[in-house]
């Protein structure tokens, strides 16, 4: 089956000759969670405002369900939900209509029904006519969820939904997208935080200095990464293992003082 | 085309008007008031006709197109800095819309929530003296196609601004002078030969004489040339803003 993102080449350079991507490629299958893991600065939200066609890309191609998202983004935004990192609210407008407005937005008619589905199955429906400015920064999050997927999407991006949130509030994030990947819907987040992608993942990607290090499923991830290593610094160096621990599969380094 | 955004952009700048109806509807009114009453009232009684037109109606399409002007430019401006701000622009720019089509539902309410004031301050003007629109089709012409234009403007000068401070310096420090001192208050027959001169430079002058010939016949430029300059900056705009869609400038990196 075809991937539903298909990523190649991707090269951006901004204004300043910055280059946050450098020959990023990566392909998504459609149903998975894709957890994009890399330190700040690593090119993950570039990365996504290219897909999302919030970024001009300087070179490479995007597809989203086959389509060019510079040439043909009408199709491909259509099919795109975006979370994004920052709580960017309309303050003074509701619930109800800011993610009704996200609705109309992407083309589609008004379908009060869905928006009161989108608001139950994220526990926001008792706050709909409230304003964004009264909810907590947790239901905010949630506002934006709603609003990405007002319009039905089959892939949706959340940038960094964790961050900056407590524990109980991550977990709680985590049970969301639980719900969401019910759905069948793609999803593809970006995150600090290794233990979110272990949590909730199916693949994960490493990304740093704008470029995709490795992309692997997450048990053969975890496996490799799952591995310790103990190293023993002496203060006498040794000439052989002694025999009491010829047991473990121990080596002697640096002249045997390690 | 995407139906359904422009709509949605539409009404949801609509509702933001109604959400500030008072400083939106209620102050425009205010001022223009005042502007009667100093001007029409207190001054104007010791002023002639000016080509047979009382100057309490004869400062009315001045005034008018001073409201237009400013409406359109601050609501067309703010609609598009206000998401920019906030960040909430993303949305904008992540959502299969066109730029033409972006234009067409932020200009729209702007134009459509200036072009209410307008009404609002002819309705004004008519309580405190006797209007007559010798060519109605005409005046609506040029009401719709200054608002436009001038809501284009906004749209523009909110792309460009970085910053409030910019955002305001069009509307607060460039409009009032010019239109000021392009006739609103008198006709540029009662300059001397030099001023007279230096106010055809002046691109709000052919608005109000455009206007003010749809009310009175009575014009500083022949009105033809009024509709031809209005027109002109309107394609100037326009290619502006294509080139602003093609670069993505100051909108997507």
């Amino acid at each position: 089956m075809a991937p539903i993102v298909s990523v190649s080449n991707l090269v951006k350079t901004y204004a300043s000759g910055f280059q946050a991507l450098k020959d990023v490629s990566l392909d998504i299958e459609e149903g998975e969670i894709l957890a994009l893991l890399g330190p700040n600065g690593a090119g993950k939200t570039t990365l996504i405002s290219i897909i999302c066609g919030i970024v001009n890309p300087s070179g490479g191609t995007v597809l989203v369900g086959g389509h060019d998202v510079v040439k043909d983004f009408r199709a491909t935004r259509s099919m795109i939900g975006l979370v994004p990192q920052e709580l960017t609210t309309d303050q003074f407008e509701t619930v109800w209509n800011t993610v009704s407005f996200s609705r109309g937005l992407h083309g589609k008619k008004a379908n009060p029904a869905h928006i009161e589905k989108v608001l139950k199955d994220l526990s926001l429906y008792d706050k709909k006519d409230n304003m964004l400015r009264e909810l907590s920064g947790g239901m905010k999050r949630r506002v934006l969820i709603a609003k990405a997927l007002s319009h039905e999407p089959r892939v949706l991006f959340l940038d960094e939904p964790t961050a900056g949130v407590d524990v109980n509030l991550r977990k709680d994030m985590w049970q969301v997208v639980e719900k969401l990947r019910e759905t069948g819907v793609t999803i593809i987040l970006t995150t600090h935080y290794i233990e979110e992608a272990e949590e909730i993942a199916d693949r994960v990607g490493v990304i740093n200095g704008g470029k995709i290090l490795l992309i692997e499923e997450k048990t053969a991830l975890m496996k490799k990464l799952g591995r310790k290593q103990l190293r023993v610094d002496l203060t006498e160096p040794l000439s052989e293992i002694p025999a009491a621990l010829s047991a473990y599969k121990l080596t002697l380094e640096d002249g045997g003082t390690a | 085309m995407n139906f359904e955004a422009i709509k949605a952009i539409y009404f949801f700048e609509m509702a933001r008007t109604r959400r500030t109806l008072l400083q939106s509807v209620v102050s425009p009114v205010i001022s223009t008031s005042l502007y009667f009453i100093v001007f029409g009232a207190a001054v104007g009684s010791r002023i002639q006709e000016i080509e047979g037109v009382s100057y309490g109606a004869f400062i009315t399409p001045g005034l008018i197109m001073l409201t237009l002007l400013t409406q359109c430019i601050g609501n067309g401006s703010f609609g598009i800095y206000f998401p920019k701000f906030t960040g909430t622009i993303y949305e904008l720019l992540s959502s299969p819309v066109s730029m033409t089509e972006i234009v067409l539902g932020y200009v729209g309410a702007a134009a459509t929530k200036g072009m209410m004031i307008g009404l609002i301050i002819l309705g004004t003007a008519s309580l405190f003296v006797d209007l007559s629109i010798a060519h109605p089709f005409v005046m609506l012409l040029f009401f719709v196609l200054t608002a436009v234009t001038f809501s284009l403007f906004g749209f523009i000068i909110g792309i460009w601004a970085k910053d409030f401070e910019q955002l305001n310096l069009i509307p607060m420090l460039v409009i009032p002078p010019l239109v000021f001192l392009g006739g609103s208050f008198y006709s540029i027959d009662m300059l001397p030969p030099f001023w007279q001169a230096v106010s055809h430079f002046n691109p709000v002058l052919y608005l109000i004489s455009g206007f003010r010939w749809s009310f009175f016949e009575i014009a500083d430029v022949n009105p033809v040339i009024s509709l031809t300059i209005i027109i002109a900056f309107l394609a100037v705009l326009m290619g502006l803003l294509t080139w602003i869609f093609r670069t993505g400038y100051r909108l997507r990196n």
